[in-house]
C-alpha cells in the first residue's frame, strides 16, 4: 500500500471516528431543544413593537437597519473586505502581462457560441431585472425586500448583459474604477450615518432622520438611508468579485 | 452608562473610516497618502482606546448602539461594553497596528493600499469583537477579522506556501465559524436572547440540560479553534509561517489571545462560571492550555526556519495564558492580563526582525544563516534579548506574568501547572536562542526534511530603513520593562476584579441599580525572593537549552530524534483533510466535555 493511500485511510479513519462521536452530541442535543422556542418571548414582541414604531412595517428591516445596524454594518464589510481581499490576490504584479479581452478559451480550443435564444432572453431580462432591483432597494421598510437582495438583483442584472455576450457593454456599464469609489461612499457614508446619529442624539447608528408617515415612500428615517447604501455597497462588492475573476486569464502571460 | 461612553462606537469607526478613505483611487494611486491614512487612524484609536481605558476605571461603559436601550430590563438592541481590561485589549490592539502601519511605511505594503485597507478593517473588527456585549455581535466581527486574515495571507502571492496556508486556515476557520454561530444560534433559540448579560440573566443555574450544554460546548469549542489551542493549531502554525511578518507578529500578539478573551467573557458573563475552577469550560482551557503550552513549546524547539519558530511559540504562549484563565479566579486573570501585555510587544518585535534578516539576507532558514551574526550585531542582540524575554528572564512582562500565574496556580492547589508554564517558556526561549548560537558560532546545521517550508527569497538589500531597527527594538524593550512601570501591577489586578464582578456588568447593560462594588484582587506580588530566583533560572535553562540544542540537534540526523517528537512532526502534514480530521476529533472531545460535566448533566 503507498504511503498516499496510508494517508487517506488515516485521514478517514480519525474522521468518521470523531465525526460519529459529534454528531451524537448534536443529536442528543438537539433533541433536548426541541420544543423550545422563543417566538413568543416577551422580547420577541418589543422588537416587533420597536421595529414598527420606526416606521417600517418590515420588522426584518426594522431590526436589520436599526436594532442591529451595527450587526448589518458587520456584514457589508464582510462584502467589502472580500472585495479588496481578491483584488489583492488577483491584482496585476509587475512584469505580468494582464489581457484586456477575457482569454478565448484553452489554445487550439474554440469557445462554442452562445445560442442566439440565450442571449434574447438575457437581453430581454435586462432591463426587467435593473427595474425589480430598484424597486426591491425602495420596498425594503414598506414589505419584503432591502439592500442585500437589492444589490445582488443589481448584480444579476450586469450579469444578464454579459450573458448576452457582451463583456465589453458589462464593463463600460460597470467599469472598476468606479465600483471602487462606489465601494468607499457607499462604506464610508454607513459610518457617517452612524455618527450623524452619534452627534445628534449622543448613540451611534441612532435614527435620527425623520421617520415620516407609516407605509409612505420616504418614511422610516436612516433605515430607507442605510437600506440604499447597503444596496450600493453588496452590488458594488459582487460586481468587484465577479469583474475580477472574469479578468484573470486562464494563464498568465510569462513575464517578459 | 458612564462619562465617555459615547467613545466607544469611534473605536470602531476610525479605523473603518480610514479604510474607506484608503479605498478611494484619489488616495490609494498617491505612494504615501495611504501611509499618513492609516497610521493617523489606528494612532486616533489608540490614543481614544487610552482615555477609555481611563475613564472605564470608574465602572463598566455602556453604550447602547442606536439608542436602543433595554426596555423593562429586556434588552432590545446592541451594547458596546467598555471595562479596564476590554479597553485595555483595544488599546493594545490599535498600538500594535499603528505599529505595523509605521512599518509598513518604511517597508512598503503590496497591493497599493489594498493591504492597508484590511489590515484598517482588521482593527476595526478586532475592537468590535472585544467591546460587543452581544453573541451575534461577536461572531460577525470575529468573521470579518477572519476574512481579512485569509485575504491578506493569499495576498503575498509570490510565496507559493502562502495561498495554501490561507486556504487551509479559511477552511478550518470556517468549520469553527460554524460551530460558534450554531451554538449561538441555539443558545438564542433557548433564551431568546443573544445578549451576554441577559443571556446570563437567563442562564438557569441549577441545571443546563443537555441541549444548552451542547451551545455552550459548540460556541467554546468554536472560538477554541479561533485561538488555536491543540488539536486546532495546526493551520494557525501554517499560516503564521507563510504570512507577511508583520501580520505573523499581529496574530501572534493579539487575535490569538482575542479568541480566548472572547471565550473568558462568555465565561463569566452568561455562564458564571469565572470564578468556579470546577466548571467545564474552566477545566477544558486548564488542561488544553497545558497540553497546547507543551506539545507547541516541543515544535518550536525543533523548527529551523525562524518565522515557524516564532509560529509555534505564539501557540505556546497562547496555551500558557488559557491554562492561565482556566484557573478560574481573579488574580489568576489579572497574571494572564500581564502576560499578554509583557508578549505582545516582544512577539511583534521578533516578527520584525525575522522581516529584517529576511530583507538583508533573503532567507529564514538557519542552516543557510548560521554565522552570519556578526554581520548584524544588532539583530543577534536583539533576538538574544527577545529569547530571554520569552524564557521569562526578569524583569521581562513575561516574568512578571508568569510569577503571578504561578502564585495564583498555588492558591487554587492547583500546583501541577507550575512547572508545565515553566518548562514551556524555557523550550520557546530555548527555541529562538538556539538561533542566536547559530549565527554567533557558525555550527552547521543537518538538513532536515521535515523543516522544509516553502519561502519567498526577495533579492536581499543593502540599503535598510532605520525603522527596521529601531521599532522591533522599542516593541521588545516594552514588552521587558512593562512590569517595572510604576501602577501596572495594581491597574491589572483592578481590571481583572472588574472582569470577573458579574453583577456589576450585568447591571451596568440593563440598567439594573448597581451592586456593590467587588474587591478586586490584591497587585501581584511578582518582585518576591523566590520568583527572582525561579526566573533567573528559567533564563539560564533557556540559554543552555540554546547551547544543547544547537550542537548535539544541529549535527545529528533529524532521525535520531526520539520517535514521539518524529511522530508529532509528522502530524504537520500541511494538509487540509488531516487538519480538519483532527479539528472533528478535538471538537468531539471539546463539546462531549461540556456536555457530560455541564451542570445538570450529571
Amino acid at each position: 500500500m503507498s504511503a498516499r493511500s496510508r494517508d487517506v485511510r488515516r485521514r478517514l479513519l480519525v474522521f468518521a471516528v470523531s465525526g460519529a462521536v459529534l454528531g451524537t452530541a448534536l443529536l442528543a442535543g438537539l433533541l433536548d431543544l426541541a420544543p423550545a422556542t422563543s417566538a413568543g418571548s416577551d422580547l420577541a414582541g418589543l422588537l416587533v413593537d420597536a421595529a414598527v414604531e420606526q416606521r417600517s412595517p418590515n420588522a426584518v428591516s426594522g431590526v436589520l437597519f436599526d436594532l442591529r445596524a451595527t450587526d448589518t454594518l458587520g456584514e457589508a464589510l464582510a462584502l467589502f473586505a472580500a472585495s479588496a481581499g481578491l483584488q489583492l490576490v488577483l491584482r496585476e504584479l509587475p512584469g505580468e502581462g494582464r489581457r484586456h479581452e477575457p482569454r478565448r478559451g484553452a489554445p487550439g480550443r474554440s469557445v462554442p457560441a452562445t445560442s442566439d435564444a440565450v442571449r434574447a432572453a438575457a437581453l430581454a431580462l435586462v432591463v426587467p431585472t435593473a427595474v425589480f432591483a430598484v424597486y426591491v432597494t425602495f420596498r425594503g421598510h414598506l414589505s419584503l425586500g432591502g439592500g442585500l437582495q437589492a444589490g445582488a438583483l443589481a448584480v444579476t442584472a450586469l450579469a444578464l448583459v454579459f450573458l448576452a455576450g457582451r463583456y465589453r457593454a458589462q464593463r463600460h456599464f460597470a467599469p472598476d474604477r468606479q465600483l471602487d469609489v462606489l465601494e468607499a461612499v457607499s462604506l464610508g457614508g454607513y459610518v457617517l450615518v452612524g455618527l450623524a446619529g452619534l452627534v445628534v442624539a449622543g448613540a451611534f447608528l441612532t435614527n435620527v432622520l425623520p421617520l415620516g408617515a407609516l407605509g409612505e415612500l420616504v418614511s422610516s428615517g436612516t433605515i430607507l438611508a442605510l437600506s440604499f447604501l447597503v444596496a450600493i455597497e453588496a452590488g458594488a462588492a459582487v460586481l468587484l468579485i465577479v469583474a475580477e475573476v472574469q479578468e484573470e486569464p486562464l494563464e498568465r502571460e510569462e513575464p517578459a | 452608562m458612564g462619562e465617555g461612553a459615547g467613545l466607544l462606537p469611534l473605536l470602531v469607526a476610525i479605523p473603518l473610516l480610514g479604510a474607506a478613505l484608503t479605498r478611494v483611487p484619489g488616495v490609494h494611486a498617491t505612494r504615501r497618502a495611504p501611509d499618513v491614512v492609516a497610521i493617523a487612524a489606528a494612532a486616533a484609536t489608540t490614543a481614544i482606546g487610552a482615555v477609555v481605558t481611563v475613564r472605564a476605571a470608574a465602572g463598566p461603559l455602556v453604550h447602547h448602539l442606536g439608542d436602543w436601550g433595554p426596555v423593562d430590563g429586556l434588552p432590545v438592541g446592541i451594547p458596546f461594553v467598555a471595562d479596564p481590561l476590554a479597553a485595555g485589549f483595544v488599546t493594545l490592539t490599535s498600538a500594535l497596528v499603528t505599529a505595523v502601519f509605521v512599518h509598513f511605511a518604511a517597508a512598503g505594503a503590496r497591493g497599493g493600499g489594498l493591504t492597508h485597507v484590511l489590515t484598517a478593517l482588521l482593527l476595526a473588527a478586532a475592537n468590535g469583537f472585544l467591546l460587543a456585549g452581544d453573541l451575534f455581535t461577536m461572531f460577525v466581527f470575529l468573521e470579518l477579522m477572519g476574512i481579512t486574515v485569509y485575504a491578506i495571507t493569499a495576498g503575498k502571492t509570490d510565496d507559493p506556501a502562502a495561498l495554501p496556508a490561507a486556504v487551509n486556515m479559511a477552511v478550518t476557520s470556517t468549520i469553527g465559524a460554524v460551530l460558534v454561530l450554531s451554538g449561538v444560534g441555539l443558545l438564542h433559540g433557548r433564551l431568546g436572547t443573544p445578549n451576554l448579560a441577559a443571556a446570563g440573566a437567563a442562564l438557569p443555574e441549577e441545571a443546563w440540560g443537555v441541549g444548552l450544554a451542547l451551545a455552550v460546548g459548540m460556541v467554546v469549542t468554536g472560538l477554541a479553534v479561533k485561538a488555536g489551542l491543540v488539536p486546532f493549531h495546526f493551520a494557525h502554525a501554517d499560516l503564521h509561517t507563510a504570512t507577511t511578518v508583520q501580520h505573523a507578529g499581529l496574530f501572534g500578539a493579539v487575535l490569538l489571545p482575542l479568541a480566548l478573551y472572547g471565550i473568558a467573557r462568555i465565561e463569566v458573563v452568561a455562564l458564571g462560571g469565572g470564578d468556579d475552577p470546577a466548571s467545564p469550560v474552566a477545566l477544558a482551557l486548564l488542561v488544553g492550555g497545558a497540553v497546547t503550552a507543551v506539545v507547541a513549546g516541543i515544535m518550536s524547539l525543533c523548527q529551523n526556519h525562524l518565522k515557524r519558530l516564532l509560529a509555534f511559540s505564539s501557540v505556546s504562549h497562547l496555551g500558557i495564558a488559557a491554562a492561565g484563565l482556566g484557573l478560574a479566579a481573579p488574580e489568576a486573570t489579572a497574571a494572564v492580563a500581564l502576560y499578554v501585555l509583557g508578549h505582545a510587544p516582544v512577539k511583534l518585535g521578533l516578527l520584525l526582525l525575522a522581516g529584517l534578516v529576511l530583507h538583508r539576507w533573503g532567507h529564514l532558514q538557519v542552516g543557510e544563516l548560521s554565522g552570519r551574526g556578526a554581520r548584524l550585531p544588532v539583530v543577534v542582540a536583539l533576538l538574544a534579548l527577545g529569547g530571554l524575554a520569552l524564557a521569562g528572564l526578569p524583569p521581562s512582562g513575561l516574568y512578571a506574568g508568569k510569577a503571578a500565574l504561578s502564585g495564583a496556580a498555588e492558591d487554587a492547589g492547583r500546583y501541577a501547572v507550575v512547572p508545565v508554564l515553566y518548562a514551556a517558556a524555557v523550550l520557546t526561549g530555548a527555541a529562538a536562542l538556539r538561533h542566536v548560537v547559530h549565527l554567533v558560532t557558525g555550527w552547521p546545521v543537518a538538513a532536515d526534511p521535515h523543516g522544509k517550508v516553502a519561502e519567498d527569497h526577495p533579492e536581499p538589500e543593502d540599503h535598510q530603513p532605520a525603522a527596521f531597527v529601531w521599532l522591533p527594538a522599542v516593541l521588545i524593550v516594552a514588552g521587558v520593562v512593562v512590569p517595572l512601570l510604576p501602577g501596572t501591577e495594581t491597574s491589572v489586578a483592578r481590571a481583572a476584579g472588574m472582569f470577573h464582578d458579574r453583577a456589576a456588568y450585568v447591571a451596568a447593560v440593563l440598567d439594573r441599580a448597581p451592586p456593590a462594588r467587588a474587591a478586586g484582587p490584591d497587585a501581584p506580588d511578582v518582585w518576591g525572593a523566590s520568583s527572582l530566583a525561579t526566573g533567573l533560572l528559567a533564563g539560564v535553562a533557556a540559554v543552555l537549552g540554546g547551547l544543547v540544542a544547537a550542537r548535539w540537534r544541529g549535527r545529528r540526523r533529524p532521525g535520531r530524534l526520539g520517535a514521539p517528537v518524529r511522530a508529532l512532526r509528522g502530524l504537520h502534514t500541511a494538509h487540509v483533510g488531516d487538519y480538519t480530521a483532527w479539528l472533528t476529533a478535538g471538537a468531539a472531545v471539546l463539546v462531549w466535555w461540556v456536555v457530560l460535566s455541564g451542570r445538570g448533566a450529571g
